[in-house]
């Protein structure tokens, strides 16, 4: 089915002579899926758009080898022919959709086409009830949640009936219960014998879905896994190749976050109410946090975590009180002690510098060296370069050593390991728990059950705008974590 | 001429041409300093195809801002003499003239989806290298607002939040505080979004379809007919 032939490629941009993939031979037969792992940047997206035809008709850069669909050369193929036949399901939700609207979004591709109204209606109609989407269709695609969004992806690439789909981290930005509906859909998918490649850093959802799993390292095709041998492997070996947990029962990681012992006392917020055009996203009527903690916020998608943290550090709407030892801090007083490390770090970084993000607006007394800074927060080797010229982990890093220079006490964090490989991870947990030393509580909304034993000291369920639960990460509640995780559905 | 009559096949569909049309006359008319009665049937007529189309708390909002208006008008500038009346008058009378603009515009934003706008553009027989640029751009406007939302926020947590004091003060770093991050999420987002839309045969020879029913209805005629002549009627008075 899809047959790729000896090939490199190196992209217009990359360094001279650099190849971002090396010599891949894959072979992928009909009605198979087939999952390509390895860490960030090894390659595996680059796979994925040498099969759906964005390479070489969208990204430009130097091709050797031959890649073939079906049979036919796909660099012989206009895109628009492509399309019929492979469908890309993308990462980012936020910039796959062409329409703002579901409905026409699910009909764009066969629009394209040229098909009949009467067919494409029809098609819409299979869509909606092969993944149960009736009550989606004639939204706004800007009132979807993230995984509502996905389905809707897979919904319009299906209508257009092609034997193939190609996913790019489909999971990267969703929570627990909507990663198990991405799962009944890829499901579906197979069993009616349509042909998957899906490049994925998540892998326990695929477990029982997958056929094959090819590990890619440095561009190369390094080894083939079938899940039987796959699933052989130790979870330390896993971890040391970059790998996500394979299974979600076997994070044992007994590490956890470090609490801020210097800081004492309580938080407490009563009476919090948050209302948008008309409608209660959050109702709290009284929690206490102890300070110094690492608290992962969970939930759905649209529970209220993204609410909540805005309103703690003052800058959404709302009514209610915050104390820390009975001292009521409003509003205005709280923004200015927190920062929140969003989940696009493009939109907070804002000079020509490393070195200026990090002082921008912040007076030079009393805040610390900024050679130590730099050294701890483990950014010296490019404090003179370009903040957009770096890695995402990298404007991570930029954008955590801002907060932590200008003597920031409440960290907040969105989605901060959204997409990433067990290294980076890793990284993102070190560098979260040193920002913590300094803070007096850290909160980071998160759906990452791994990154979550690993960091974090307590955890604040929230769940229809309300809480749902709080406890500390003690060994009774790594139990708990875990338990409520594995029972999602 | 029959507004309810209009507004009850409206609830079937506007041609997004004739929202084109509309929003051009209506346009036009109003900078030419329309009478008073073509003003209020002119925001009569778009109240009823914005309420037509679900749009009803706005509609309510501009009702109360038009009022305003002109109670400003009947009221207080008969009351009060100097330079005063003069300031008055210019801003409730601008703000008045731009109201019908401002709904026109609603109208053929916030109910036209992208892919009807490119059908009816391709039945203008404008050519597809000037479509689906403007596709593309009518498609971004929304994203681009919630783009800016974050960048607020953002500067906000920087201390160097947007305010008619900073704006006055220190233009330059406002502007490029606010652009940078601007254009480079914009670019990341418009670089994946054209990926997606190619991968999915955007750029077909085949003739494109739509699932919405794009055609000339009496309604449509009706409504263009008022905007050529409200647009002729404001040129012969």
């Amino acid at each position: 089915m899809i047959r790729l032939k000896g090939v490199s490629f190196r992209y217009e941009n990359a360094g001279e002579g650099v190849y971002n993939l090396k010599d891949i031979d894959l072979n992928v037969e009909k009605g198979e899926c087939v999952v390509l792992c390895g860490k960030s940047g090894c390659g595996k997206t680059t796979v994925t758009r040498l099969i759906n035809g964005l390479i070489p008709h969208y990204y430009e850069g130097q091709l050797k080898g031959s890649v073939f669909v079906d049979k036919t050369e796909i660099a012989d193929q206009p895109l628009a022919k492509i399309s019929q036949h492979v469908g890309s399901v993308f990462q980012n939700p936020r910039s796959q959709f062409f329409n703002v609207d579901t409905t026409g979004e699910i009909a764009f591709g066969c629009e394209n086409q040229g098909l009949a109204r009467a067919e494409i209606a029809g098609r819409i109609e299979k869509a909606a009830e092969l993944f149960s989407l009736r009550d989606l269709l004639g939204r706004s695609i800007f009132d979807l949640s993230g995984g509502e969004k996905q389905r809707i992806a897979c919904a319009s690439v299906y209508a257009v009936q092609p034997d193939i789909f190609v996913l790019d981290e489909p999971s990267s930005n969703l929570d627990q219960a909507a990663v198990i509906k991405l799962k009944e859909i890829l499901v579906k998918l197979k069993d009616s014998g349509h042909t998957i490649v899906i490049s994925e850093h998540r892998l326990y959802y695929l477990m029982d879905l997958a056929d094959r799993f090819i590990y890619l390292e440095d561009g190369k095709v390094k080894t083939q896994y079938t899940r039987d041998s796959l699933m052989k492997l130790s979870p330390q070996a896993i971890s040391s190749m970059g790998l996500r947990t394979l299974d979600l029962r076997q994070i044992n990681d007994q590490s956890g976050g470090k609490k801020n012992d210097m800081v004492s006392g309580v938080f407490r917020i009563e009476n919090l109410l948050c209302k948008m055009s008309g409608r209660t996203v959050l109702d709290i009527d009284s929690l206490c946090i102890p300070a110094g903690e690492t608290v992962a916020v969970i939930g759905h998608n649209g529970a209220g975590k993204s609410t909540f943290a805005r309103c703690f550090c003052g800058i959404g709407k709302h009514r209610g009180k915050f104390y820390l030892e009975e001292q009521e801090i409003k509003a205005k007083r709280r923004l200015k002690k927190s920062y929140m490390v969003m989940q696009d770090v493009n939109h907070q970084l804002f000079t020509e510098s490393v070195r200026d993000e990090v002082t921008l607006n912040v007076s030079d007394s009393g805040k610390g060296d900024l050679e130590t800074v730099f050294e701890k927060m483990g950014i010296v080797s490019i404090a003179d370069n370009h903040p957009l010229a770096l890695s995402g982990g990298q404007k991570q890093r930029v954008a955590i050593t801002s907060a932590v220079y200008a003597g920031k006490k409440f960290l907040i964090y969105d989605e901060p390991t959204s997409g990433l490989d067990y290294e980076s991870m890793c990284r993102a947990c070190t560098l979260i728990n040193e920002a913590a030393r300094n803070a007096e509580l850290s909160l980071v909304i998160t759906h990452d059950l791994e990154f979550i034993m690993k960091c974090c000291t307590a955890v604040l369920h929230i769940e229809n705008g309300t809480v749902k639960a709080f406890f500390l990460l003690d060994d009774k509640g790594r139990e708990r974590l875990k338990e409520e995780f594995l029972n999602i559905k | 001429m029959g507004v309810g009559e209009i507004t009850q096949q409206i609830k079937l569909k506007l041609d997004p041409r004739t929202k084109f049309v509309l929003l051009f006359g209506v346009g036009s008319s109003c900078l030419m300093l329309p009478p008073f009665w073509l003003e209020i049937a002119t925001f009569i007529l778009l109240s009823l195809l914005l309420i037509a189309s679900g749009r009803f708390r706005s509609v309510v909002k501009f009702a109360v801002i038009l009022s305003a208006m002109i109670s400003l008008d009947i009221i207080v500038v008969p009351n009060i003499s100097g330079g005063g009346v003069s300031l008055f008058l210019s801003v409730a009378r601008m703000a008045r003239l731009i109201l019908p603009i401002f709904m026109a515009a609603m109208l053929l934003l916030k109910t036209t989806s992208v892919s009807e706008f490119i059908i009816s553009f391709e039945r203008m027989r404008l050519p597809v290298k000037v479509i689906i640029p403007f596709s593309v751009m009518f498609r971004f406007i929304p994203t681009i607002s919630e783009e800016w939302k974050s960048i607020r926020d953002a500067m906000r947590f920087r201390g160097i939040g947007i305010s008619v004091k900073s704006v006055l003060t220190k233009p330059m770093m406002t502007l490029e505080y606010t652009m940078v991050p601007l254009l480079m999420s914009t670019a990341t987002i418009a670089d994946e979004l054209a990926a997606a839309s190619l991968s999915r045969g955007l750029d077909a020879d085949t003739k494109r379809s739509c699932i919405g029913d794009i055609r000339l209805h009496g309604s449509d005629y009706l409504l263009m007919l008022f905007s050529v002549g409200s647009v002729i009627y404001g040129g012969l008075t």
